[in-house]
């Protein structure tokens, strides 16, 4: 299942993700938005370090314990998670 | 002694090619050893080009019919924030500068100072703005600029917009905007929530009446002397590298997700491969 969700960040920016889901397993996801990070080059090790993994406790640490030695503005790390989960939680199945 | 270098180079035509004098010009500052307390402003425009930000994917911030109609280019820059329209009635400004010109604190506090500078040479036509954070610049609560940042090896880049007499419904037309975004902001469209300097002032301004304007009131409110300068060599060189190796490609300008979604991507492919042919024929 294909599904992108965007979330504005109270007094912050904006998040996209966009990812298959199948089986309870995150897959091609991609984050976007006009948030800012620091250095700049970090986000796609992001977007690879979640694919192929579970939506978990586990993943949110992961997720926390990479960009948290990274400036974010707009943002804080576990946004990120978040994002994720309340996509899933959306039920929307966009069609790519 | 501070000194202000101010650089106006622009490539009106060929928008990946002033994507990648942009981003030149600070690498060569960081990896310069002499100089250090200069900062360099570049004033510059783009014609009909949508910039979208370093972690943005044009499928999600362009639309494309209304893109295709306008026959707009578009580009991806190495900083982060929103995507935003330019057209020769929008003008460019881009400082870069060492922390022994100024230091600040953190990038935030960055955005505040070459904000500064565009309020305080706005003051100068009468007009009140504030800085809005965290890197727009508003008149009543309209944005008039958008800035977006990065850091250097010692120092910052700060570059942004201000709308002189931009078209504001090709920019709300070619450009999607989130309704989560226009929510946060309380309004229903892209162009209730921006200005132009035409429309605050009621009146045309030249771009060399405002060019003047701004270098004076950068130089006063960085209590330093300017001086106009061309692209330096290595600015050259550098600028030629990024422009073959980053901007005027398709992998850099789609982004992460165009290797694994292509099929999302042809109408923009088609899109950016008839832009990047009219500039090689006019480069």
């Amino acid at each position: 299942m294909y599904i992108e969700y965007v979330k504005r960040i109270e007094g912050g920016k904006t998040i996209r993700v966009c990812m298959d889901y199948e089986d309870n397993i995150i897959k091609n996801i991609f984050f976007s938005g006009d948030f800012f990070l620091y250095p700049e080059e970090m986000l796609n090790n992001l977007n690879n370090k979640i694919n192929g993994k579970y939506l978990n406790e586990q993943l949110k640490n992961e997720i926390i314990r990479y960009l948290e030695p990274y400036t974010i503005i707009g943002a804080k790390p576990s946004d990120f998670y978040d994002v994720i989960v309340e996509a899933i939680n959306s039920g929307k199945n966009v069609k790519p | 002694m501070n000194k202000l270098r101010v650089v106006q180079y622009e490539e009106l035509n060929n928008p990946y090619y002033n994507m990648a004098v942009e981003e030149a010009i600070p690498r060569v500052l960081e990896n310069s050893e002499k100089g250090s307390n200069i900062a360099i402003l570049r004033l510059w425009r783009n014609s009909n080009t949508i910039v979208i930000g370093r972690f943005q994917y044009p499928r999600l911030e362009i639309n494309i019919n209304s893109s295709q109609k306008y026959n707009t280019y578009f580009v991806r820059r190495f900083t982060g924030g929103g995507a935003v329209y330019h057209d020769l009635g929008n003008l460019n400004f881009a400082l870069s500068f060492t922390s022994d010109f100024s230091q600040h604190k953190d990038i935030k506090e960055a955005y505040e100072y070459v904000g500064g500078g565009i309020i305080h040479s706005l003051e100068k036509l009468g007009i009140k703005a504030q800085f809005a954070p965290i890197n727009d610049i508003e008149i009543d609560h309209k944005k008039i600029s958008g800035m977006a940042a990065s850091k250097l090896k010692n120092g910052y880049f700060v570059h942004g917009t201000l709308m002189i007499s931009s078209d504001l419904s090709i920019l709300s037309e070619v450009l999607n905007v989130p309704k989560v975004k226009l929510d946060a902001k309380a309004v229903q469209s892209v162009r209730k929530r921006v200005t132009t300097l035409k429309e605050e002032l009621n009146s045309d301004l030249s771009y060399n009446e405002i060019i003047k304007i701004l270098i004076n009131g950068f130089s006063e409110y960085f209590k330093c002397d300017a001086t106009i300068d061309s692209l330096s060599k290595e600015e050259k060189n550098m600028s030629d590298i990024l422009y073959r190796d980053r901007y005027s490609t398709i992998d850099w300008n789609m982004g992460e997700e165009y290797k694994v979604r292509k099929e999302l991507y042809q109408q923009f492919t088609e899109l950016f491969e008839s832009s990047l042919k009219k500039v090689k024929n006019v480069y």
